[in-house]
């Protein structure tokens, strides 16, 4: 539980490439990874908190991200039986701040991952799945820039199992 | 001055003296080493930051000698000539120019190169960003990703193509997919058209993981009679009347699903008509008196109440097996919950394991089979969710059948979920299903219900809300959702839909949401006093189109709220109104428009205004239905 002293509390980040951000508690703490390292620091220290593994440009649009959703409620615990109906709706805010290039896409991923904050996460395989639902593998190679890499022995087993995918 | 190499780097100008400015040729390894170190002194000088071009030594030379070149001197000194002719200086002059010329072509030709360079690095980057990219994601992110998009493909396909083809992208997916088993625990083929190769891939590569079985089932009547009918009757019966019983048949999968049959976690059977005999021996013998350790839910889909036999001669099949669930007579399923079911009857499960049964959704299309559950409900001993959807109930009834149902105590429910179409069925059988209905211990109620066009008193909705409290006097969350019928669509003459005046005594959160025109009745509020003291949180849905009078609702939570807050009581429990918008272009989902404090109703009801004005787009956002929590 948080409390009014947190609230007004201020979070020193410093990035891979030594850049320090200072945020709202209430910001920094969507990322569970943080939340824990203040909890490990306590309240007294004003110690800043690295995060090696990510750089400026990309905690600023994390961040961005934090701050929009800085009141949303907790996420409810991960259950392994997740029986709830999934989908790959994003809200409008979400897909227009997830609008960015394949590199800052999967740096966002990696990051949110890395920050543990499940529902930027979300939003980003949310995204990635959106670009591969329903295509054809050669249409998702050329998205990507995957190469076909299968040898000649795989491509046959391939060519078989395609054969599942015709009708009757 | 002699200037023995000018014949060696010629020709390195045209015709008319003017030297080439693209595509530059060096001619030998002499002219190629001196306009090397030309260019490399001109680069240096230009890279130094020295002031303006600095040419090499020897032509800055030249130029300062050209430069000085007078007509007094040769007047004075005579013109030196070539031996084939010509001045040495305009040579000289010449040479000069060509010379530089070919320095400032150079350049051009390197910087087109580099361009064209600098463009392929560019894709290069591209490339390298996202196979990076994508690649730099660990196994699990990529699972997430995988999961999400099969999980929200297409249902039109069976689930289990959807891992193949992403299997066949590249072989960091294929080993991804194919050794992770939750990829195949879906398995579900085309009815028709099952793959077997397919479900045994699924059935190895999902290892040990529980499986989600999707089986077709062929219905179709086997004549073992004929009865013969009168004479009169001949010409529309000439064979006599048909002696029917049900044949039923699977998919051939179902030979190589047996086998795994302690792995089945839920069942969907699709249950289609077919009029002829499936030439097929897999039967549902293959799993008779089977074992099932891990079955949790069975759904079973059909596309017709009734196996129906339109050929001339034959009949209908009064007994039908496969709509009782007979093919599950001698199942064992201890661990069996949940029943999704349509046009099915759970009749002839075993009675243990009807009494563990916690869950039961139910679409009935024909009132007969309405009275066959409810006699069922006393055996649901410990069910606590209840769906009863009959929105596709016939007008087919008898007086027995309306005698037959008595009052049905669901001691046990704790949510309930009751949906109806009015232009569906009739009042009659609505009344007798619905008003039987006892729930003493839900504490959950969602009433969903389509519109006719009818006025709000003749409507079913007016007359089941007021029995409400009085069926199900526990609950504390309660729903009533309205959608107008799709016939109404577009006409002029849609009759508004009435706001509840009754609620059940422990009402915490109400939700009424309804996309029609509203219609407070004041008179009958009169008669009431709500009973909305523990009320916290009531959520209003409307529809504010053109067509739409949503007005009453501003009156109605007045009223409402002259019994949520009856003189500033300190122990009020109210809390907020929360005000929802149809949005029929966004998927004719309701989103959250505002949300107004409890001390901020009265302005509200006074402002005239439904739905104020939020402050920005950002503002609305999607409204979940909540999901209550004992």
């Amino acid at each position: 539980m948080s409390t009014t002293e947190d609230k007004t509390r201020k979070v020193k980040l410093v990035t891979s490439d030594n850049e320090e951000f200072e945020v709202d508690w209430e910001v920094a703490t969507r990322s569970v990874l943080i939340k824990h390292m203040l909890e490990d620091i306590g309240e007294s220290e004003e110690q800043a908190i690295p995060l090696p593994n990510v750089t400026a440009n990309v905690l600023k649009k994390v961040l961005e991200w934090c701050e929009h959703h800085r009141k949303d409620p907790e996420p409810a615990p991960e259950s392994s039986d997740d029986n709830r109906k999934r989908t790959l709706e994003i809200g409008d805010w979400d897909a227009k701040f997830i609008q960015v290039d394949q590199e800052m896409l999967f740096e966002i991923i990696l990051a949110a991952n890395y920050l543990d904050i499940k529902a930027l996460l979300d939003v980003g395989c949310k995204t990635v799945a959106n670009m591969i639902k329903g295509k054809q593998p050669e249409e998702i190679r050329k998205m990507f820039n995957i190469v076909n890499d299968f040898t000649p022995e795989e491509e046959a087993q391939i060519k078989k199992e395609n054969e599942w995918a015709e009708d009757r | 001055m002699s200037s023995p190499d000018i014949r060696k780097s010629q020709p390195l100008f045209s015709e008319d003296g003017e030297p080439p400015k693209e595509g530059v040729q060096l001619q030998d390894d002499t002219s190629n080493l001196r306009a090397t170190n030309e260019m490399n002194s001109v680069v240096t000088g230009d890279l130094r930051g020295e002031d303006g071009l600095q040419l090499p030594e020897e032509l800055q030379r030249e130029e300062d000698l050209l430069n000085i070149v007078t007509c007094s001197a040769p007047l004075e000194k005579g013109i030196d000539r070539i031996s084939d002719g010509g001045s040495t200086l305009v040579v000289r002059a010449r040479q000069y120019l060509s010379r530089l010329g070919l320095l400032d072509g150079l350049p051009t030709e390197i910087s087109s190169e580099l361009k064209e360079k600098a463009d392929s690095a560019r894709q290069r980057v591209n490339r390298v960003v996202t196979v990076c990219g994508i690649a730099s994601l660990p196994s699990e992110i990529l699972i997430l990703i995988f999961s999400l998009s099969i999980d929200c493909s297409s249902r039109d396909i069976p689930h289990p193509l959807h891992s193949v083809r992403l299997s066949h992208v590249c072989r960091l997916f294929r080993n991804i997919i194919t050794t992770t088993s939750r990829f195949w625990t879906e398995i579900s083929s085309i009815p028709h058209a099952p793959k077997v190769g397919l479900v045994e891939a699924c059935l190895q590569r999902s290892g040990d993981s529980p499986l989600n079985v999707h089986l077709n089932v062929y219905i179709f009547p086997i004549q073992i009679g004929a009865f013969p009918v009168p004479e009169e009757l001949q010409l529309m019966f000439p064979n006599g009347v048909l002696d029917l019983i049900e044949g039923i048949n699977c998919d051939p999968t179902l030979s190589s699903l047996a086998l795994h049959a302690h792995r089945w976690r839920n069942l969907h059977l699709n249950v289609i008509p077919v009029n002829d005999m499936i030439k097929s021996s897999f039967g549902f013998e293959l799993i008779q008196n089977t074992i099932f350790p891990t079955l949790e839910s069975v759904t079973v889909y059909r596309e017709s109440a009734s196996l129906r036999h339109r050929d001339q001669g034959r009949s209908f099949i009064e007994k039908e097996c496969s709509r009782e669930m007979g093919f599950a007579s001698s199942w064992t399923t201890p661990m069996l919950r949940t029943l999704n079911l349509r046009d099915t009857l759970p009749s002839s499960l075993p009675e243990s394991s009807l009494a563990a049964i916690t869950t039961v959704r139910i679409n009935l299309s024909t009132f007969n089979d309405v009275s066959s559950l409810y006699a069922l409900f006393s055996k649901l001993e410990r069910v606590e969710e209840v769906h009863l959807d009959v929105s596709r109930l016939g007008t087919s009834w008898n007086e027995d059948q309306l005698e037959r149902i008595q009052d049905v105590v669901l001691g046990s429910a704790k949510r309930v979920t009751l949906r109806f179409d009015e232009d569906a069925g009739l009042m009659e059988l609505w009344q007798a299903t619905f008003f039987k209905l006892y729930c003493p211990n839900a504490t959950s109620l969602a009433v969903e219900a389509t519109r006719c066009s009818k006025e709000p008193k003749r409507a079913f909705l007016y007359h089941l809300l007021p029995k409400i409290p009085a069926r199900f006097p526990k609950v504390k969350n309660y729903t009533v959702s309205v959608k107008e019928s799709l016939k109404l669509i577009g006409q002029e003459t849609r009759k508004p839909t009435s706001l509840p005046l009754h609620f059940p005594p422990d009402l915490e959160h109400f939700t009424f949401t309804c996309d029609s025109s509203l219609w407070f009745s004041e008179k009958g509020a009169r008669k009431i006093i709500p009973r909305v003291s523990r009320l916290r949180t009531l959520t209003l849905g409307v529809n504010p189109s053109v067509m739409n009078d949503i007005k009453p609702a501003l009156d109605w939570v007045r009223w409402i709220a002259d019994y949520i807050q009856p003189h500033n009581r300190p122990e009020q429990m109210f809390e907020k109104l929360v005000l929802l918008k149809f949005d029929c272009s966004r998927g004719y989902r309701y989103r959250i428009k505002k949300i107004i404090p409890r001390d901020e109703i009265e302005a509200w009801c006074a402002s005239g205004v439904v739905l104020p004005e939020t402050l920005s787009e950002v503002e609305e956002t999607e409204y979940e239905e909540p999901k209550w929590s004992e």
